[in-house]
């Protein structure tokens, strides 16, 4: 079919069937009909295969679609994770800086955050070292291991656990409200809702006051016994309160349990709506947070230092006892040398236990230091420092007396005439005085003693007949004494006869020929 | 059970503690509000629904001497504006304050409480002003902590309002 006429929209009409074609027509009807669809269709199609128009005409939906997406279900997430991981991936490979620059904000200021938390830890762990080192306390946990002879190191931490977690507060952060409180059996408990949001707001207002800048957080509130440590997550705030002296370790316990319930609970923390029994279940790890072992430690401690306390007193009474005790010994002492005869006491001192003693003293007074023993007081212990003089007391006057007739009586010699034993008449008289006078002192002085009567005889002669000689004239000296009144019993006659072997030269000597005194005393 | 945190603000000298001190029992003391600048109270409430606590955060009033701190509103479920009947001043203060939150922390629901009805003499504020704010929106309640008329009834219009905004 050929009609080269018939063709296209608007033309004429052809002979032959008077309108054209009917292809012709159907075509200009079709063109009549459809024709302004047909250009759009033609458009449309153009703008689904030409690339450029239809990324153009994406861009314009494709934010609309994605936040569409996201709302109803997590598969563009998952689709695009990958994509994102491979985009972090390149972009690393390719400028590491574009990164790191971005993410310095966030990740600077933790690692700042967490080196200074480390740094603090370590300054606070090195001024516990040091103050226990060289505290007071520090020196009783010395002596403490010393006494024991456990090591410094276990005392200290046996000591440094004195405390008690009684309260654990878990907070929201975005609202200050109270998620989950627990307190320890004895703690004391105001209304944790509103300690909770007074915390917050105490939080809010130092942040506020004193660091808006950098946004730091208050982490320690201390007062008297109590600590109150506040570890600060990202949605959540765990306040604890500690009594006592709580070791670092607490702290990185605490952290640890708001890490794990963050992670467990970050849904329930972003969707808090108020609705607080959602958060029923962090229950157990809170309960490990409430630790310590005060308690048991004070009653302990109070026990140590009453057996102290008893043990000081008792040492304090037995000093005080020892004491009292040597000063009434030394003072019985005092008065017993003072009250011995021949001793005048002028002062006595007393040094740290040791004594001075200073006075007069008859040498034929008792010596002091011999009544040492008697009184319990070590000789060591004491000094004297005596002047001598004569006392008149009548034993001494006597002792004194009867020394001063010994020696006369001893100075005496009754001399005879050659193998005689005759005692001149009277010759014995002073003699016989002297004896009897002798024998008052000595019983006033306290003495015993007998008088010898030694006969003597010059060389020449026998030896028997010079001991019978010498024992004749003994006994006739004893007889004249008794005859003059001197008691018997107080005399004893002895010969002493002179060998001539003994004098080596036999002459006669009137000098030996005699009899002397000489006084035994027991 | 549910919680919420809400807040009292307004001029000084408005009544706010007199306001709370009507609905709730205390365990602070009010010089918490010249030191920290907030004081903070519990009320429990029992609702159709079940049992809400309200956390009264009551602000300090603002002034030169003692902007309100807007930082202790993060987190509120909603607040009440308290103004004083006597004087006109309190009310745009309110109106200044409500603009400030909403621009920090968006909008939340609220009651406006016109405090001290009972001081009718010294009485200051036009119907005529007080039915433009109406017309506005704003759910307005008139209060007197003395009588302690119209408390109850703030409080509980705040809570429904939160509960409302719940659903």
């Amino acid at each position: 079919m050929t009609d080269p006429s018939g063709s296209g929209p608007g033309a004429a009409p052809s002979k032959g069937n008077g309108a054209g074609s009917p292809d012709t027509r159907y075509a200009e009807l079709r063109r009549l009909l459809v024709g302004p669809e047909e250009a759009q269709l033609r458009q449309l199609q153009q703008r689904l295969d030409d690339p450029v128009l239809h990324a153009e005409d994406v861009s314009r939906i494709i934010a609309e679609a994605v936040e569409l997406r996201r709302g109803r279900d997590t598969r563009l997430r998952r689709a695009l994770l990958p994509v994102v991981e491979d985009a972090i991936r390149l972009s690393v490979q390719r400028d590491p800086s574009v990164l790191s620059g971005a993410l310095f904000p966030i990740i600077g200021g933790a690692i700042r955050k967490a080196v200074s938390g480390a740094l603090k830890g370590m300054i606070e762990s090195l001024n516990q070292t040091l103050e226990q080192s060289f505290s007071l306390r520090g020196f009783q946990w010395r002596f403490e291991a010393l006494r024991t002879g456990r090591s410094f190191g276990e005392i200290l931490l046996l000591r440094s656990q004195l405390y008690q977690v009684e309260q654990v507060f878990l907070i929201h952060k975005q609202t200050g409200l109270l998620l989950h409180h627990l307190s320890s059996r004895d703690a004391v408990v105001k209304d944790a809702d509103l300690v909770s949001g007074m915390l917050t707001a105490i939080q809010d207002f130092v942040r506020d006051s004193f660091s808006p800048a950098t946004g730091e957080d208050l982490e320690v509130m201390q007062v008297g016994e109590f600590n109150l440590w506040i570890q600060h997550g990202s949605r959540a705030l765990l306040a604890c309160l500690v009594r006592g002296v709580p070791p670092r370790e607490l702290r990185r316990i605490f952290q640890l349990s708001l890490t794990r319930i963050e992670d467990q609970f970050w849904r329930q923390l972003d969707e808090f709506d108020g609705n607080v029994s959602t958060f029923a279940p962090v229950q157990p790890i809170l309960e490990a947070c409430l630790l310590g072992k005060l308690g048991e430690r004070p009653r302990q401690r109070h026990t140590g230092r009453w057996i102290l306390a008893g043990a000081a007193c008792l040492l304090a009474l037995f000093l005080a006892f020892t004491a009292a005790s040597r000063q009434r010994r030394w003072n019985a002492y005092l008065r017993r040398v003072a009250s011995e005869p021949g001793i005048v006491v002028t002062s006595s001192e007393s040094h740290w236990g040791s004594y001075l003693v200073t006075g007069l003293r008859d040498p034929l007074a008792t010596d002091p230091s011999q009544l040492l023993a008697d009184a319990g007081i070590p000789p060591e212990k004491v000094a004297f420092h005596w002047e001598p003089y004569q006392s008149l007391q009548p034993r001494f006057l006597s002792i004194r007396r009867y020394q001063a007739i010994k020696d006369w009586i001893e100075s005496q010699s009754v001399f005879f005439e050659l193998s005689s034993s005759y005692v001149g008449d009277g010759l014995l008289r002073p003699v016989a005085r002297k004896l009897l006078e002798l024998d008052q002192a000595a019983e006033i002085a306290g003495k015993r003693y007998r008088v010898r009567i030694e006969g003597r005889t010059d060389p020449p002669g026998t030896v028997s007949r010079n001991r019978s000689l010498a024992q004749e004239r003994a006994g006739a000296v004893l007889s004249e004494l008794v005859r003059q009144g001197v008691p018997p019993a107080r005399l004893v006659a002895s010969a002493i006869p002179r060998s001539p072997a003994e004098s080596g030269a036999e002459t006669a000597n009137s000098w030996e020929r005699r009899v002397s005194f000489h006084l035994l005393e027991p | 059970m549910i919680q919420k945190k809400i807040c009292m603000v307004g001029a000084y000298g408005v009544g706010k503690t007199s306001l709370v001190k009507r609905f709730v029992e205390s365990i602070f003391d009010e010089r918490y509000h010249t030191t920290v600048g907030v004081k903070i109270d519990k009320k429990r409430l029992q609702m159709e629904d079940g049992e809400l606590t309200l956390v009264l955060w009551d602000l300090a009033g603002d002034d030169e001497l003692e902007p309100l701190r807007l930082s202790y509103l993060r987190g509120a479920s909603g607040y009440i504006l308290v103004a004083d009947g006597c004087r006109e001043s309190t009310l745009d203060i309110a109106g200044d304050l409500h603009s400030r939150i909403a621009g920090v922390h968006g909008a939340l629901p609220f009651v406006l409480a016109v405090n001290k009805m009972d001081l009718e003499a010294e009485w200051r504020i036009s119907e005529d002003r007080l039915a433009r704010v109406t017309a506005l929106g704003w759910p307005l309640i008139r209060t007197s902590a003395k009588t302690g008329a119209g408390v109850d009834q703030t409080f509980s219009t705040l809570a429904s309002l939160l509960l409302q905004d719940l659903k």
